[in-house]
C-alpha cells in the first residue's frame, strides 16, 4: 500500500487512540521508516564505558543501516556506516574490539578508527595515482553526542542538540544515569535476541505499557515472589490466584506516566516508595545484596537528585524515541538497550546490565546475575509470546485493517508538581503510546530534514 | 579388563543419567529434574560474541558477565515454578520439545566424587502452529557422584549435576525467548 501522508493519518489517528496494525506489518511503511525515522532520530550507538581506548570499537546498527563507532585519538567518539566505499562490503564483522585499521576483504581498502582511508591496493598502477583517497572515507554519521555515558547519533544536520532533543526526559534519565558520583558503566557481554515481531511493538511498551506487566508478567513474578508468602506447592495447578492477584496490586499503587512531545516516554513509575523492591531482600541472595545496595546509596541519591527522585521514578521502564530502551532497577538489576528493527516483521532487542561505577564488585556481580535471571529470563519468555502472537494475528488482511485501542488515560496528562513536563496522573495509561504515534506520524509525513513538530 | 569394564560401566552410568535428564525436560517433568541438580549447583551459558580471529577465545563472556543463564538453584527453582503456572503464556500450551545428547566425554574432575563430563547436544522446539527452533551446543559439566537413593526415583541415578557451563552456537538468540533448559 501507499504510504502517502493521508493514508498514514488514517492509520494513526493519534487523537481519538485508534492505531491501525497496517503499521506493523507493511512492507512499504516499514520501507520509509528506515528512510525517514532512523536516520533522522537520535539513535542510541554505544555506553561510553565500552570504548575505553582509543581504537576500541563497537559494531551496531542505525535503523537499517550497519554503523562502525569507535574511539579516536582526541578521546571522541567516531561513527560511521560499515559500508567500504568502493563495493559496500562491511569493513568489520567483528561485535567489539580494538583496532588500529580496518581492512575490507573484498578488494583491501582500509581504514583508520576515523574512517579515513589509509591504503588503496593497486593505488599508483591500477589508478595511475589519480585516485583521490581524502574524498573516499568511510561515510561519517556526522553528529555523535553523549548524555551521561549515552552516546547518540544522527544524520540529521537540522535535529537539535541530544540534550535538547531529551528535553525533560534527561530529569528521569538521571534516576538510572546519575544516582552516584562516577556514573554508570556497563558489565561485559550483550545479551542479544531475535524477536518475532515489529519493532514499534516494544518501543510503545516501554514508552508507556505499564499495563501490561501485571499480566504478561505474572507468572514470573508470582515464581519470584518468596514462597514464604504463599506457600503454594512449587508447581501449583491452578495458577495460585493469591499471588498474580498481589502483582497487579502491586503495579496499581500510586504512581504517574511521562510523556514528552519528541516521542520518549517513561511507562510509569511509583510515587510512594520504590517499585518492586519492597520485597527484593525477601527473594534470594544476590537480590538481597542489591536491596542493601539501594538503602545504603538512598541518602546519597537523595543528595544528588532530590528526594521525589531516590524514592519515585525507579523500577520503571522508559524509551527514548525510536529504540534506546531501559528498565532502572527491577528485580535487583537495570538494563539498557536497543530494538534494531530486522525487516517489518522481526527486531533485534541487545541489552547490556548497566550498574553504578562506584558499586563494589560484589554489588556489581549480584547485579549481573539478577539481570539473567529478570529480564531475560523469567521475563522475556512471556513478551516474546505477546510480540509473535500479534504478529501472526496480524498477516490477514482483515486482522491487520483494525484499529487498536490506545484510549486509555485519554485527556488526563497535562502538568504536575512535583515531576517536570507532561505528566498523567496514573502509573497504567497509554498517553506515551499516543505521544510515540504522535510523533511517529510526524516523522512518516515529513520530507524535511528534521521533522517539524507541529502543534 | 577389569578396568575397561569399569569405564565401560561408568560410561553406561553417566548415559544412562544424562538420557533420563533429557527424558524427565521433554516431559515437562521439571520438578523432577531440579533433583539432579545439586544444591551448590551453578547453571551457567554465557553469550557468544564475534570477535576477530586475534581474540579468539574472547568469544564467550566471562563469568561475572552478562549471561543467557547464570542460576543457582534458588533461581532455576523460580524457572521450574514458572514453567508449572497457568499465568507462563509462553509454555500455554506447552511446547514440544526434543533434547538430543550425544559425544559424552568423560574426565576426572577436581575430587574423588566428581567428574568431569561434556556432551553435545541439538534441542529442537515446535511450538504452536508452525514455529520452530533448533539449539546446538555443548555442556561442560561436574557430575558429582551420591549415594544411590538421592535424586530422581526408584533408587536415584547415582548422579547430581554440581555445575553446567553450556555453549550456545548462536551469536544473536535466534528464538523468541529461552524457556527451555539444555
Amino acid at each position: 500500500m501507499g504510504a502517502d501522508h493521508a493514508s498514514l493519518e488514517e492509520l494513526v489517528r493519534w487523537r481519538e487512540g485508534l492505531v491501525s496494525g497496517e503499521i506493523f506489518v507493511d512492507s512499504g511503511i516499514h520501507r520509509q521508516e528506515t528512510e525517514r525515522v532512523f536516520p533522522r532520530a537520535w539513535s542510541y550507538l554505544v555506553h561510553e564505558s565500552q570504548l575505553r581506548q582509543p581504537g576500541d570499537f563497537v559494531t551496531t546498527f542505525i535503523g537499517a543501516d550497519p554503523v562502525l563507532v569507535a574511539r579516536q585519538r582526541d578521546g571522541s567518539i567516531a561513527a560511521m556506516l560499515n559500508s567500504c566505499r568502493h563495493r559496500g562490503m562491511a569493513v568489520c564483522r567483528a561485535d567489539a574490539g580494538h583496532t588500529r585499521a580496518f581492512t575490507c576483504p573484498f578488494h583491501g581498502w582500509t581504514y583508520d578508527e576515523a574512517g579515513r582511508l589509509v591504503n588503496v591496493p593497486n593505488l599508483e598502477n591500477g589508478y595511475r595515482g589519480q585516485l583521490d583517497t581524502s574524498a573516499w572515507g568511510l561515510t561519517p554519521v556526522p553528529r555523535v553526542e553523549s548524555y551521561k555515558g549515552l552516546a547518540f547519533a544522527t544524520f540529521s544536520s537540522d535535529a537539535p542538540s541530544l540534550v535538547d532533543y531529551l528535553g525533560e526526559m534527561a530529569w528521569y534519565l538521571d534516576c538510572l544515569l546519575d544516582r552516584r558520583e562516577g556514573g554508570t558503566e556497563v558489565m561485559g557481554g550483550v545479551h542479544k535476541i531475535r524477536m518475532h515481531g515489529n519493532w514499534k511493538l516494544i518501543a510503545e511498551q516501554f514508552a508507556g505499557d505499564n499495563y501490561h506487566a501485571g499480566i504478561t508478567h505474572a507468572s514470573a513474578a508470582s515464581a519470584m515472589a518468596p514462597v514464604a508468602a504463599d506457600p503454594s506447592p512449587v508447581s501449583a495447578d491452578p495458577v495460585p490466584a493469591g499471588r498474580a492477584m498481589r502483582f497487579t496490586t502491586a503495579m496499581a499503587r500510586p504512581g504517574r506516566q511521562f510523556s514528552h512531545r519528541q516521542g520518549h516516554g517513561v511507562a510509569g513509575f511509583f510515587t510512594s516508595d520504590k517499585a518492586l523492591t519492597g520485597g527484593l531482600r525477601q527473594m534470594a541472595r544476590d537480590q538481597a545484596v542489591v536491596a542493601d545496595y539501594y538503602d545504603a546509596t538512598d541518602a546519597e541519591v537523595a543528595n544528588r537528585l532530590g528526594s521525589e527522585r531516590a524514592k519515585g521514578p525507579s523500577g520503571t521502564a522508559g524509551l527514548v524515541f525510536p529504540t534506546f530502551i531501559y528498565l532502572a532497577g527491577v528485580f535487583g538489576a537495570s538494563t539498557i538497550g536497543v530494538a534494531h528493527p530486522v525487516g517489518p516483521e522481526h527486531f533485534e532487542l541487545w541489552r547490556w546490565c548497566l550498574v553504578d561505577a562506584a558499586a563494589p564488585p560484589e554489588v556489581k556481580a549480584a547485579m549481573v546475575r539478577c539481570h539473567a535471571v529478570w529480564p531475560l529470563g523469567l521475563a522475556d519468555a512471556d513478551d516474546g509470546e505477546n510480540w509473535s502472537a500479534v504478529q501472526a494475528a496480524l498477516q490477514g488482511p482483515m486482522a491487520r485493517r483494525q484499529l487498536f485501542n490506545y484510549q486509555m488515560g485519554l485527556g488526563l496528562a497535562g502538568p504536575d508538581p512535583v515531576y517536570p513536563g507532561t505528566v498523567s496522573p496514573e502509573p497504567i495509561g497509554e498517553e506515551p503510546q499516543r505521544v510515540f504515534y504522535r510523533r511517529w506520524l510526524e516523522y512518516m509525513t515529513s520530507p524535511d530534514t528534521w521533522p517539524a513538530i507541529t502543534g | 579388563m577389569n578396568a575397561a569394564l569399569d569405564a565401560l560401566a561408568l560410561r553406561l552410568s553417566i548415559e544412562e543419567f544424562l538420557y533420563l535428564e533429557a527424558e524427565l525436560l521433554d516431559d515437562h517433568r521439571y520438578d523432577e529434574w531440579l533433583t539432579l541438580l545439586a544444591d551448590d549447583v551453578h547453571y551457567w551459558a554465557p553469550t557468544q560474541a564475534n570477535r576477530l580471529r586475534r581474540d579468539r577465545g574472547r568469544e564467550a563472556s566471562a563469568l561475572g558477565e552478562v549471561a543467557l543463564f547464570d542460576d543457582d538453584k534458588t533461581t532455576l527453582g523460580w524457572r521450574v515454578r514458572q514453567m508449572g503456572l497457568a499465568t507462563h503464556w509462553a509454555e500455554d500450551p506447552p511446547s514440544r520439545t526434543r533434547h538430543l545428547v550425544s559425544n559424552i566425554r568423560i574426565a576426572p574432575g577436581d575430587g574423588a566424587r566428581e567428574l568431569a563430563v561434556r556432551s553435545n547436544f541439538l534441542c529442537y522446539r515446535n511450538r504452536l502452529r508452525d514455529e520452530v527452533d533448533l539449539w546446538a551446543g555443548e555442556r561442560h559439566d561436574v557430575l558429582r557422584r551420591v549415594e544411590l537413593g538421592v535424586g530422581g526415583d526408584g533408587g536415584g541415578p547415582g548422579w547430581l549435576i554440581a555445575r553446567r557451563a553450556i555453549t550456545l552456537d548462536q551469536n544473536v538468540v535466534l528464538s523468541k525467548n529461552l524457556s527451555v533448559f539444555f
